[in-house]
């Protein structure tokens, strides 16, 4: 797995504009000399669970719910884990170009979750130097859930907080990869033996295999005796389907959760046991300033 | 600046979701003191625990939506459960069962809390 991290490092950082000699043509030929930013890294803000470099234009609110159904192994009685569902509904909102939020409720330990996101680089595809896109997320959960009533329970143990960095980019009009190294901090654990603040990796991956549809990979390589090690590294393997205004995502995942803390740390089943679960996230965007 | 502006707001967030790390351990809060386990039955002891942890999701209501289809409302539906092996499985976190409660950092029942469900469990599970 280290070895899939590194490649997809080398591929974002030798990367360089390789569109240069177009650029050049190009003015030879007295096209424009506009910055041209390179569009659709990914199709949607997220991959599966974890965030993509993709932005929402200014003034535009993205709602969208995700669910997660239960475990397919469970077979025909429970119509392979679709009598089950665990869910995520959210707004995220493009204050710019460059800055989004978001919050949303999941019912998985009734969570509320909100985020703030900044791109400070854009990959640019012509007229201009930038071979790659990043962001910053920084986000925040509140568990919901009620605590034991016989002791003194305390308000910030319900906290848990997202620091992410999203390093993306679109290699030609098919392929892109990102990485998500990614901190998540945790008020409160239930043993010293593990770690309140989680250090991890993600790896997602975009082919697109239709002129709507992209095959998309996600994965979280997390650092070994940070979290109980009943806990496993979180995988979806699923496909955007985009729609103009909508997207789509169905996906095959070992991950209930919908959310970065729930997912990269919480994650209790496995690919290696066959315990997996259907899911898809719909996304719906309103361009709340006025279609351009 | 725009762009300054907006670096700001962005860096006011980042601190401020800081700001309110803690470093908290559970075992460490919460240290296990004394805890009764003679003569256990359901009705006393143990429905309490199962309505202050399991109930929120695996109620007669609930369970079909968000308890995966487990019904631990009222001392027969426990039972099944008992009998099974799969309550005290997803309690101990032993491996054989889904493990529970799905909450708050990750956390198992207070230790008295699984002690009593033993207790009671191995004693024969009595509803009286």
């Amino acid at each position: 797995m280290k070895k899939l991290l590194t490649t997809v490092l080398i591929l974002l950082l030798t990367a360089t504009g390789a569109s240069a000699q177009d650029d050049e043509l190009d003015a030879l030929l007295g096209g424009s000399n506009e910055v041209e930013y390179t569009t659709k890294t990914f199709y949607s803000s997220r991959i599966v669970n974890s965030h993509t470099t993709e932005m929402l234009n200014k003034k535009t609110l993205d709602f969208r719910i995700n669910h997660r159904f239960g475990d397919i192994s469970e077979g025909y009685s429970n119509f392979f884990g679709l009598d089950n569902a665990t869910m995520r509904m959210s707004f995220d909102y493009g204050i710019t170009d460059n800055l989004q939020v978001g919050i949303g409720r999941s019912t998985f330990e009734r969570t509320v979750d909100g985020f703030v996101k900044y791109r400070f680089l854009r990959q640019i595809e012509k007229n201009g130097k930038m071979p790659i896109s990043a962001v910053y997320v920084a986000g925040m959960t509140m568990n919901g859930m009620e605590p034991p009533a016989n002791r003194t329970n305390f308000f910030t143990s319900r906290l848990s907080y997202l620091h992410q960095a999203v390093v993306a980019r679109k290699f030609g009009e098919k392929f892109s990869a990102q990485l998500m190294p990614t901190v998540i901090h945790r008020n409160l654990i239930d043993s010293s033996q593990y770690a309140h603040d989680v250090f991890s990796v993600g790896v997602g991956l975009r082919q697109k295999i239709l002129p709507s549809i992209t095959l998309n990979v996600e994965y979280f390589w997390v650092a070994p005796n940070q979290i109980n090690d009943r806990f496993d590294h979180p995988l979806s393997i699923g496909i955007d389907i985009n729609t103009g205004w909508h997207t789509f995502q169905l996906h095959v995942t070992n991950a209930t959760g919908t959310f970065e803390k729930a997912a990269i740390t919480q994650t209790t089943n496995s690919w290696a046991r066959g315990n997996l679960h259907f899911g898809f996230n719909l996304s719906r965007e309103f361009e709340l300033g006025g279609y351009k | 600046m725009k762009t300054s502006i907006t670096l700001a707001i962005v860096a006011f967030c980042a601190i401020l979701s800081t700001t309110g790390c803690y470093y908290d351990v559970e075992e460490e809060l919460y240290p296990v003191t004394t805890c009764d386990t003679v003569d256990m039955s359901f009705d006393t002891d143990i429905v309490a625990i199962l309505q202050r942890e399991c109930l929120a999701c695996h109620s007669n209501a609930a369970h079909q939506s968000i308890g995966g289809g487990v019904n631990l409302d009222g001392y027969d539906n426990v039972k099944t459960y008992v009998d099974n092996g799969k309550l005290l499985s997803s309690i101990t976190h032993d491996g054989n069962a889904s493990f529970m409660p799905k909450s708050a950092n990750n956390r198992k029942l207070a230790k008295c809390e699984i002690d009593k469900i033993t207790v009671w469990i191995n004693d024969g599970a009595r509803k009286r």
